[in-house]
């Protein structure tokens, strides 16, 4: 535009070329695009990836409503599942304070499509009924879920998930405390287990490590 | 009993009182967790300072508003969380020790009343020394919990 006539047409040729050049490199850069999956994500320390992720079998919960809790519930959108027990006055509470932390900060992500469910599994079905998850649960979010069961039915969803939990028996049997696993896990829309968090926890470092996992799970889709 | 010179302290605090007899503990910033309404089991956290020369064992503790109450630590060990009890806590000549969510706590054992926030608990720590160290922990949420959690519609 600026260059004199003397020297347009030599213009004109550069920018022919650059063109030409620009388009190859365009190109290339999109075939590449096409032919290799994107990098897997860089996750926190304290995040672990399955590769592959783990197919779950099916199992026959209850949620705090009473309602049905099978696999179907986690399929169509991402879940995290925290366990513990209602009569855990410590790290239970302070972990479903810190997943409603979470939740707030997710909740503000561009993408709503990848709102995922928040779920409390007891590990102590023996006295988690529905009713009590009820005032327990959604008094940390009204949003979270609470789940339990029967015992083997509890056994068959933390075995699959590698979760551990040990009743340890004491002198008053109405107040024994439960030991168990402190990771909170996440579950793809597929249903399967895709990740893994371990303690302690940094809400704003797990909201990137989930945004990380959604967005090259929905690439490589 | 009278809070006395503390009271400056305690304004600073707001959630705590302590008063001490011929022991050489100070506690601040005591205070126990609000749970949902029917909670039974609730943690109070605080900071217990030794301002002394001798090393002070707290070795029991109880409050008229539980049944039971005891010392707990809260330790995750091989990706297990579990709480052990510890029949004494050493508060060592000169330093303090933090009673603090996913770690130490006073474990606080069937409620007689359902508590809620503003309500306070009496905590008596009996020590070593043959004395006792009476606190008082205001119930409030979880700071975690953070604005936009209003829990006060919960028991209103
Ligand atoms: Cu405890």
């Amino acid at each position: 535009m600026h260059n004199s006539p003397k020297y347009s047409c030599d213009g004109k040729g550069l920018t022919l070329w650059l063109v030409a050049i620009a388009a190859l490199i365009g190109g290339v850069l999109a075939a590449n695009q096409l032919l290799q999956p994107p990098a897997a994500p860089v996750l926190s320390q304290s995040t672990t990836r399955l590769v592959p992720a783990r197919v779950l079998q099916a199992f026959e919960l209850i949620d705090h409503t009473g309602a049905a809790f099978n696999l179907e519930r986690l399929r169509g959108h991402w879940s995290f599942l925290f366990f513990g027990y209602t009569h855990c006055p410590d790290i239970c509470p302070t972990t479903l304070n810190t997943l409603n932390v979470l939740a707030r900060t997710i909740a503000t992500l561009p993408e709503p499509a990848s709102t995922p469910q928040y779920l409390f599994v007891s590990v102590d079905p023996e006295r988690d009924t529905p009713e009590l998850l009820a005032k327990f649960v959604p008094y940390f979010n009204p949003t979270f879920i609470g789940v339990t069961g029967t015992t083997s039915a509890i056994d068959m969803l933390t075995k699959q998930l590698s979760i551990m939990h040990m009743k340890i028996e004491s002198d008053r049997p109405d107040n024994y405390l439960v030991d168990h696993s402190a990771a909170l896990l996440l579950i793809d829309p597929q249903g399967n287990l895709h990740a893994l968090m371990s303690p302690p926890f940094d809400t704003d470092r797990m909201t990137q490590d989930f945004q990380k996992l959604t967005a090259y799970y929905e690439a490589i889709q | 009993m009278k809070i006395g010179s503390l009271s400056a302290f305690a304004l600073f605090c707001s959630v705590w009182a302590a008063t001490a007899q011929a022991d050489a503990l100070t506690v601040s910033g005591a205070w126990v967790r609000e749970g949902p309404p029917t909670t039974q089991v609730l943690a109070g956290y605080a900071q217990i300072a030794n301002p002394g020369t001798q090393d002070i064992t707290i070795v029991g503790a109880r409050s008229p508003q539980f049944d039971t109450v005891e010392i707990h630590r809260t330790e995750i060990v091989e990706g297990m969380a579990r709480m052990i009890a510890q029949p004494e806590l050493v508060i060592p000549a000169g330093g303090s020790v933090s009673l603090e969510p996913g770690g130490l706590h006073l474990m606080l054992i069937q409620a007689q009343n359902p508590l809620a926030s503003g309500d306070h608990v009496e905590i008596q720590l009996q020590l070593n020394n043959g004395t006792q160290l009476r606190v008082d922990a205001e119930v409030r949420p979880d700071p975690d919990a953070g604005a936009g959690m209003d829990h006060s519609h919960h028991h209103h």
